[in-house]
């Protein structure tokens, strides 16, 4: 029982106790006003209720207030003894209500459900965009809800969430209760797809049986729990689990597939592989523990950027500097104008000193204010006007976006738009972007995208999932999906991926993620891709 | 209208008395005598009116400086909380049940009402009646006030539609009637009208905090947060990128659910609340 409910039952209790013994003396020793008395218990009840909500299992406790009511109207000693009595057998056996009540305050997960998915389905702005199957995710998701809400499971529930939430293939789509626990078991080393196919070990622990017996960062897996490698992957790859990342960009999702696979199995898991002859061995392997601390450590080494702050600049060499960009927010006042003008000074700086080349880092880059992009990317921008985006036309009355009867595109609004200050013509942009460079920090690497001196890289593309956000709370949590419609000239959908998947937003260079990836990240401990970026920038100026 | 016509005539030639619904109609004719003479309840119905008008004109969400063209835009108003302007109306309605109910125990009028002929029943009746329709008309009139002088001034707009906020003004009935039925069973209890008109204040003044606390489901089981029900309008909105401007959506129906459970809650606890002040009233000392 809550502690709330607990406190409420001990005052119905003693105030029982309490009215019986006044019952005794209250006719002699007591004015009329005594009889209000009798009458507070109901109060109390009223008041838990509206505080606190109603609780059938708590039932008996309300009527008992109500019963004890009789003792206001009717003076008679015995009468209000006797209420007295039934009132605590009602309050105690509610109490047992409540302990044998599996849906004591409980949440009402279905109506939860339903309350959410009409609210989302009037509001999300991508249904057509991304060719949403409403009604077929209402079936298919009903009665899992259901189950989770027979059973009372928050677990269940969260993990419906999530599942419900990958659906979509939009990053703005979250469920934000994590079920970290559903990352698997954990068998002593992560898995990676390298791009020529192969799969391999990576983030192996040095103390784990796996290394025992011959399993190094980049040995490759060929087997999995009895199954061929490539099966797994493609099993997996076809159910996406519940907690995984929400991937808009099919290619993006295939990149970490193998990393969540290495978390399935039971107890003891069969593990095939090559050993350093080449040829194939087997070993089982038992769960050490949870797998997603080593899930979360293999994804911040391959994701992680410069360990530095927001805005924080750090020389790479002398003709090359880095700036860190990880959200797009300043301070809590968003003074932007200051910010730009910190970077101007800044950039002349670096400019005076010689440094010609720029890195860009926004791996990871949480997203944030479209006034931020703005404020950085006017000064990168060539000199002139330049489009930002458009505002859709919103309709109050349907709570929709117009559309354009002849060409079914979205009707453009107000245009959004730049001037260019071109104070870095000198040199190259390089812009690192991983699968978590998000929102408008997808805003900045497309927009920056067409400068001619700027190159995309990573062994992703950015997350493609641009349209600004609204949500819905469900007590503590809450499901938040896009639903402020941002489009291009045209009337199309700014940068968000369609049913196709396929990435909207350009990479340059696909830094490959291949042996020497996996050995200098995971051996060598170092920032592979800043590396290929500075290679890249002095191959280019060779 | 001649006395004759009111009363009873007797068979057995004894003293003419008029009959139980006539009394009633005596105590709250005597009742309103008595109020009209004092300043207070014009006091009252003035500082509230003047404060409706003085609360919607300080609004700042009514769109100073937006350039549309119109300062005062009556849906964003009540749209963006008109509770707290709602609840200044029970102002009113509270401090004339307290003079209505409670002042007479001071002086100990009621006393020589009962000691002159009149029921018990007959005196609490006339006296709870009357603060019930003068309470509830007033408040009522008091709510609406701003919204008619806004209307004059200014324009409706479109973030509800007037059917939508006169339906909630036409249910506000309800838990108006049911907070002065409390009143009138705190008054009865107290027999203080100055503490009730103190609880009244509090009340108005710290009930607009209250709502935040409470949980969606029960907001029928208190008469206030029942009003905060009927005048909270659950939005939606959505934001342009150029300019970072807001769309609120405003969901100007209620659910069917909703409009039951305030009626119901409210009849059956102002019901329960009047039966209590009377039972209490009708053992009462008068000390």
């Amino acid at each position: 029982m809550t502690y709330i409910d607990i406190g409420y039952i001990i005052l119905e209790l003693l105030s029982d106790v309490g009215l019986y013994v006044l019952a005794a003396y209250g006719e002699k020793a007591l004015n009329t006003k005594w009889r209000l008395c009798y009458a507070f218990p109901m109060f109390f009840s009223v008041l838990a209720i509206a505080l606190f909500g109603f609780e059938w299992s708590l039932f008996g406790a309300y009527a008992a207030s109500v019963l004890l009511l009789t003792g206001f109207v009717k003076e008679e000693v015995k009468l209000r003894q006797r209420s007295t009595i039934a009132a605590g057998f009602f309050v105690i056996l509610s109490v047992a209500v409540c302990l044998l009540n599996p849906r004591y305050r409980g949440t009402d997960y279905v109506k939860q459900f339903q309350e959410t998915f009409a609210q989302m389905r009037l509001h999300y702005n991508l249904s057509e965009h991304k060719k949403i199957d409403w009604d077929g995710l209402y079936q298919k998701y009903l009665p899992l809800f259901e189950e989770a809400d027979k059973k009372q499971d928050k677990r269940k529930n969260a993990l419906t969430w999530q599942a419900f939430s990958v659906e979509f293939h939009d990053g703005h789509v979250t469920y934000t209760e994590s079920v970290e626990q559903e990352a698997g078991n954990d068998y002593g080393f992560a898995l990676m797809t390298l791009d020529n196919g192969k799969t391999v070990a990576v983030n192996v622990d040095k103390n784990s049986a796996a290394f025992m017996a011959g399993i190094k960062n980049g040995t490759v897996i060929t087997g999995w729990d009895h199954v061929k490698i490539e099966e797994a992957i493609s099993a997996y790859n076809e159910k996406p689990a519940a907690w995984a990342h929400t991937f808009a960009v099919k290619e993006n999702e295939d990149f970490y597939c193998a990393l969540l696979v290495a978390g399935t199995g039971g107890e003891c898991v069969e593990v095939s592989y090559l050993d350093e002859t080449g040829k194939e061995q087997v070993v089982t392997l038992t769960r050490t523990g949870k797998y997603w601390e080593r899930f979360k450590d293999t994804v911040e080494v391959i994701d992680q950027g410069a360990e530095i702050s927001n805005l924080e600049w750090r020389t790479l060499g002398e003709r090359t500097a880095l700036m860190r960009m990880r959200f797009m927010n300043y301070d809590t006042e968003q003074n932007f104008d200051q910010m730009s003008e910190e970077v101007r000074t800044k950039l002349l700086e670096l400019k005076e000193t010689g440094v010609v080349h720029l890195v860009l880092d926004m791996r990871s880059n949480g997203g944030g204010s479209d006034e931020y992009v703005k404020a950085l990317l006017k000064l990168f921008a060539p000199e002139g006007k330049h489009v930002y985006a458009y505002d859709g036309v919103f309709d109050k009355e349907t709570m929709t976006y117009l559309k354009d009867k002849t060409t079914g595109r979205y009707l453009v609004g107000e245009q959004e738009s730049y001037q260019g200050e071109n104070l870095w013509s000198h040199g190259d942009i390089v812009i690192l972007v991983n699968a978590n460079t998000i929102s408008a920090g997808d805003h900045f690497t497309m927009l920056a995208s067409a400068f001619p001196n700027v190159t995309i890289m990573g062994f992703t593309h950015s997350s493609c999932s641009a349209q600004g956000i609204n949500g819905v709370a469900m007590g503590e949590h809450m499901l938040t999906y896009s639903a402020v419609l941002l489009l291009n000239e045209d009337g199309t959908v700014f940068i968000d991926t369609d049913e196709t998947r396929t990435a909207t937003v350009p990479l340059d260079v696909k830094i490959p993620f291949d042996e020497e990836a996996v050995v200098t990240l995971f051996d060598e401990k170092e920032d592979y891709v800043l590396q290929y970026a500075k290679d890249f920038l002095r191959k280019k100026e060779e | 209208m001649p006395w004759a016509r009111l009363c009873d005539i007797s068979q057995t030639g004894h003293e003419l008395k008029p009959d139980g619904g006539i009394k009633v109609k005596q105590i709250i004719k005597a009742q309103l005598y008595q109020i009209s003479r004092g300043r207070l309840q014009y006091i009252m119905l003035f500082i509230t009116l003047f404060l409706q008008v003085i609360w919607m004109l300080s609004d700042t969400n009514l769109g100073f400086g937006a350039g549309d063209g119109s300062f005062i835009v009556m849906s964003d108003y009540i749209t963006s909380g008109f509770l707290d302007p709602a609840l200044l109306s029970l102002l009113f309605a509270f401090v004339f049940t307290a003079e209505v109910c409670g002042g007479d125990f001071m002086n100990k009028t009621l006393n020589y009402e009962i000691m002159s002929g009149h029921k018990r029943k007959e005196v609490y009746c006339g006296r709870a009646v009357l603060s019930l329709a003068v309470g509830t008309i007033g408040a009522l009139v008091i709510t609406a006030f701003p919204i008619l002088v806004g209307c004059m001034i200014g324009e409706w707009g479109d973030s509800v539609s007037v059917g939508a906020v006169m339906l909630r003004y036409g249910l506000s009935i309800f838990p108006i009637m049911r907070m002065i039925c409390e009143f009138i069973f705190l008054s009865y209890v107290i027999k203080n009208q100055y503490i009730i008109m103190a609880l009244g204040g509090i009340l108005v003044f710290g009930g607009s905090l209250l709502p935040e606390l409470l949980t969606d489901g029960t907001a029928c089981f208190l008469g206030l947060t029942s009003l905060a029900k009927l005048y909270h309008f659950t939005s939606w909105s959505t934001l342009t990128l150029v300019g970072e401007k807001d769309i609120i959506l405003y969901d100007s129906l209620l659910k069917p659910g909703e409009i039951v459970s305030i009626i119901t809650a409210s009849v059956l606890f102002g019901g329960l609340f009047l039966y209590m002040g009377y039972e209490f009233f009708k053992k009462d000392d008068l000390n």
